[in-house]
This record gives C-alpha cells, structure tokens and sequence, in this order.
C-alpha cells in the first residue's frame, strides 16, 4: 500500500504561500511599525543670503518643531559646525559663522545656561586657523562663546553601539559628557566618498584626530559609510541643522562648485533631516549607504512619514550636480 | 620646580639679532609661564590647565625649555615621564591604553635627544619607528595623484602614510644622525611625491578625481622643516615661495609656527619674526590660553634661526 505522503503537493503550495503572505505582511507590518516608530518632522526655512536674522529662523524652526523653553533652559548646548578648510572667497565648504551665531543666539533666547562650539577639522591641524579664516574668531570675539578643539580634547572609550564598522570602541572627546545637547550644524554638501555629507557625517568631526589621524583614516579603513552610522549610534546627537543656504554640488566636501539652495533645514532626527535635504539636492536617500544604513535603526528616511514644516520641500528642491566617475555618486539621483 | 631666573639664562637669547631685546624677553618670559602652568606634578605636562598627561604636549614642553639655559626641573620629570609611558616594543603611544596611535614617538626622539639617561630609550623608540611603517599598496585606477607604494610614516597604526608624521619621523631621525637609512630616504621620496605641483604640500593628498587639492601653511612648514638640507632649493621653489606669501598673514600659533620653522631650515626667516608671534599671542584674547603645543612652537620658532632641527643639534654641541 501507498503511504499517503504528510503533505500533499498542493496542500504543500498552499501553506507555503499563505506562510510567504503571512511573513511578506508581517515585514510589511514590521516596517510601518519601524516607520511608525521613527516618524519625524523636519523644518525647512527661505534663507536668501548670510545677512538675514538667523536666529529669527531658527527660533520659528524651535517652534514649528516643538523645541520647547522648558527644554532647553538652564541646558549647555554644543554647536558642532562643519569646519574642513578655509581658503579666501569659498564660502561654500564650511558652515557659515551667521548661521552658527544665529542657533546660538537662538538657543540662548530659549534659557540655554552655556553655548560651546566644538570641532575636530579632519584636514587642518590648526583649527584656530579656521576659526580665524572662516570669520567664526569674530563671533567668538563678541560673544560669551567657548571654542573646544576636539582634536586636543580629553578623551573617554565608549563601546561601539553601531556594530556597523570594524571599530570596537569609540574614542570620544570628554566634552561630549558636559553638555545637555549635541547639535550637528552641517553644510550641504556632496561627498566624493559618502555621496553627501550633511548633519549625519558632519559627526566625523567628534572623533579627536589625536586617536583617529588627519584626515581621520582610521573611519576610512574602518568603512566610511558603516563609520557614520556607528558614531551617530553611539554619540545619539539631539538635533541638526543644516547650512544650505550656499551649498557645494560635485566633487564636495572641498572642491566642489558652489551652488545656491537658498534655505536651512532643522530637526530632531538626524536622518530625517539629511534626507530632507538629499530629496531638495535632488538625491534620492534610500540610494545613499549610510542613509539607508540608518532607516528603521536610527530614525526614518521615508518621505511619508516625515512630517515636512516651515517651506514646501518641492518649492525649493534643486539639483546638486553629482558626478559619474566618482562612485558614491554614480546612481544616486532621485 | 624652580622659577625663571632670569634671561640671562636664556641661551638663545644672545642669538635673536632683532632689535627691542626687551619686548622679546617679555615674550619669553609670557611663553614660559604659559607652558608651565600645565605641568603636571607627577611629571609631564597636558596640553591644557587641568587636563590629562599627553605625551606630544611634554615632548614639545621639553624641546621648548631645553633650549633655554634655565634650571628647570619639570624637564627631566618630563622626560621620565615620557620614559615611563613607553611600551616594551619601544612607542611611545599617546595613551597606553590605545597603542595604535604611536605617532607621538617620534616626538619623543627628539625629547630625548642628548640626554644621557634616556639614551637607551631613544635607541629603542628609533628602532620601533624603522620597524614600522603604514599600510601601502599598489595603485591600480589611479583615484589620487600619489604613489600609495611609497612608504612614510601614518598617524595611526593601520592606515596610510600621511604628510606630518613623515616630517616629524624624519626630522627626529636626522636629528638622531640616522637620515642614511633606507626608510629616511624612501620617506624623503614620499614627501616629494606628495609636493603640490603648484607648491605647498597638504596632509597628504595632492590630486583626487582629477582636482589638484590645496596647500595648508602647517603641513608645508613640517615638510620643508623635514627635507631641510636633503634636497636642491629648485625642487622646493615653489613651496616656498607659497610659505613666504602665507606667512606675513598667519595668526595663530600652529601654523606661524611651523610656517617659521619651515622658513628658518632654508634661511627664509622673516625680518618681522619677534613681531608677528607676539601678533600671534594677543589672539588668546580671542581663542583663550594656547596649550602647551601651541606655546612651545611659538617659543621654538622664536628662537630657532635655521629651524628646528639645527636648533636641537646646535645644543647637543653646545652641551
């Protein structure tokens, strides 16, 4: 007698794909709930030039956002711009001193107790040089502003909380631990090795070069993308705001063209801030490694759930030139 | 440790050929007090008030102060300090705790330099250095404009050879009388490799996806203070003549710094030297007290009239 077999064919097909509709539905599931999870609003504000009142701005991007006084009183804020090199006339390779000037006037307006302003350039040993160069010694001239040199800081070892790249732990600079808020203050700019560079791997910049090298190779050979995503895991910045008023497009971070983006984008979330501003370069984020790294893990980078304030994102979108040869930029327009 | 006692005792004081002796001295006297004010009672010094030991800031602390004839005592606390924290394969890591940024040993060569009681450490730290290098490679697509075959020294262990620790590995092995040695020379070539075309030289990197990069002053200062009599004026002409440009505008202490020192090794001191590093100094009115580094650049630069590693050997024959 023929034993009946346990399953038959069809039965077999059957449960499997009510199994794949069942698992494709609950990813499905996963996924909204992820999104769901990480849903974030970001600000974009009109900046025509450097002269506007950045602060007015910013402090309407605290509003829009729901940063609250109750927040950030009594709070030491650290400002972290985006400093790489200065040369005469190149306003679009750093973030502008107004606009850093403008988050701490703002941020001060809302009962901040101390404002610091903390780099670690990765080119340029002498960061006072590019304090000096890029007008920013003016600002701390005038106003009760710190400058911390990340690079020379004081360090402690935290473990890895990104388990992206080969790095075990992360030197960091003691300065991180005295402060209430990191605020990434990137430029928007593209990358010739991460595609863009924006709030996310403007943190680079908190890795001393003391440990790390100038430029910080150690990030390189560790994996630039899976760096990223390891130090904004593990430093958990709380809030971005991105330089976009004169950006760089092509062969970026320094010898890049200028381009006019004309405005400044703000929020909570790191990857919803960069990805806002991927989608107004005219890039699409789910293309860049480390953005796409960072979705469902350190925030979102879906356009349906985050919540655009301030300005039209369309309205002000504009196409940063990418270029071919240069492979984190082959492929990545939106 | 015992007080300034006077400039007297300033060895190189008789050797600044400037006028207005008594501004320098004031100068002296302000660079001094700022370094020691970050030594450290345990020996050694941090880059700044109330920081942690750091073996580059007392390596800089003490070839700062030794060229000075004063009876400081923080210099052989230092250099023991320095002694205490080098590893068994003879690094000088800057912390023991993450070897792999040995790069400040170099800086203890030269630290140590002349002093009897350290010379065996100097002989093992030399021999660490030669023994080590970067990680290099053949260039297949050339993505940058540089040999990555041609070794020098990296930053951190693992990683590729950059600019600066290259110039300070071999400005410590010329001052150690070891610049005949194979990876002297080979770091000679990777230096020359790594000039701009358009002069100057950067951390490391001169063309990338087909853009020549920019010159930084620093970088250049070290290069030039690095290949000082090893080379033809010709081949540096360029350089610098972008140095001579950049240094009449640099204010702050890292950059006029090694901009004079890089100078000074190719008898390019400006007239203006005393001057603009007392410049220099007024910007803490801006930036807060310079560190350690900082302080005793300036002091070095002050000082030395043919650069930085005459400055160290004249010294040694002094002594």
């Amino acid at each position: 007698m023929i034993k009946k077999p346990f399953l038959t064919r069809r039965e077999f097909l059957g449960i499997t794909f009510a199994g794949g509709i069942t698992a494709f539905s609950a990813l499905k599931l996963f996924n909204l709930y992820k999104n769901f999870k990480y849903r974030s609003e970001t600000f974009i504000a009109g900046a025509d030039n450097y002269i506007i009142d950045f602060s007015k701005i910013i402090l309407t991007g605290f509003k829009e956002l729901r940063v609250t006084p109750g927040e950030i009183k009594n709070k030491r804020i650290l400002l972290k711009p985006n400093l790489v090199e200065t040369h005469e006339g190149l306003i679009h390779i750093n973030t502008h001193p107004l606009v850093i000037h403008g988050a701490a006037e703002a941020f001060l307006t809302l009962g901040a107790k101390k404002i610091l302003i903390a780099e670690g350039p990765g080119h340029c040993r002498d960061s006072l040089l590019l304090l000096e160069e890029s007008g920013l010694s003016r600002i701390l001239k005038e106003n009760p502003i710190q400058f911390i040199d990340i690079n020379y800081d004081d360090v402690y070892t935290m473990p890895n909380m990104g388990g992206r790249s080969r790095l075990e732990n992360m030197v960091l600079p003691k300065i991180l631990k005295s402060v209430d808020w990191i605020v990434s203050m990137a430029k928007m700019k593209t990358h010739h090795w991460a595609g863009v560079t924006l709030s996310m791997k403007n943190l680079f910049g908190v890795m001393p070069g003391s440990y790390y090298g100038w430029p910080k190779n150690v990030l390189h050979w560790a994996g630039i993308n899976q760096s990223i995503f390891d130090i904004n895991a593990t430093v958990k910045p709380h809030f971005a705001i991105v330089d976009g008023v004169v950006g760089m497009q092509g062969d970026g971070p320094i010898m890049g063209e200028p381009i006019n983006s004309s405005l400044i984008v703000m929020g909570r979330s790191l990857p919803a801030v960069d990805a806002t501003c991927a989608r107004l370069m005219g890039i699409d984020p789910y293309k860049v490694p480390h953005l796409a790294a960072a979705n469902h893990q350190l925030g979102t980078i879906s356009k349906a759930f985050i919540q655009q304030r301030g300005e039209n994102l369309s309205s002000l979108k504009t196409h940063y030139n990418l270029i071919d040869v240069i492979p984190a930029q082959k492929g990545i327009r939106l | 440790m015992k007080k300034n006692k006077g400039l007297k005792y300033i060895r190189s004081f008789s050797r600044i050929k400037e006028p207005g002796m008594k501004f320098i001295d004031k100068i002296i006297k302000d660079i001094i007090g700022g370094i020691r004010k970050n030594a450290l009672p345990g020996g050694g010094f941090s880059n700044h008030k109330n920081g942690s030991y750091r073996p580059d800031a007392t390596s800089w602390a003490v070839i700062a102060l030794s060229n000075l004839d004063i009876n400081d005592s923080s210099i052989d606390s230092a250099g023991e300090k320095l002694k205490s924290t080098q590893m068994p394969d003879g690094s000088v890591p800057l912390k023991i705790s993450y070897p792999q940024a040995w790069w400040p040993t170099s800086l203890a060569v030269i630290a140590w330099h002349d002093k009897k009681q350290f010379r065996n450490n100097q002989a093992k730290a030399i021999s660490f250095m030669l023994n080590f290098s970067g990680l290099h490679w053949e260039q297949k697509a050339p993505l940058t404009g540089h040999d990555p075959m041609i070794k020098g020294w990296p930053w951190i262990e693992n990683t590729h050879s950059w600019v600066e620790p290259t110039s300070l590995a071999m400005i410590a092995l010329e001052i150690a009388k070891r610049s005949k040695h194979s990876r002297f020379k080979e770091a000679k070539r990777m230096l020359l490799n790594r000039q701009l075309a358009s002069g100057g030289w950067n951390y490391g990197n001169t063309i990338v996806f087909g853009q020549q990069l920019r010159p930084m002053p620093e970088s250049t200062g070290m290069a030039l203070s690095a290949l000082h009599k090893k080379i033809d004026t010709k081949t540096i002409a360029k350089s610098l003549e972008y140095l001579q440009n950049e240094i009449k505008h640099l204010k702050t202490p890292f950059s006029l710094g090694w901009g004079l020192l890089g100078l000074g090794a190719w008898e390019r001191t400006p007239s203006d030297k005393s001057n603009l590093i007392a410049g220099c100094l007024t910007q803490q009115e801006i930036f807060g007290p310079y560190n350690t580094l900082q302080l005793s650049l300036l002091l070095i630069a002050l000082t030395a009239e043919k650069g930085l590693v005459q400055l160290v050997l004249e010294n040694h024959n002094r002594t």
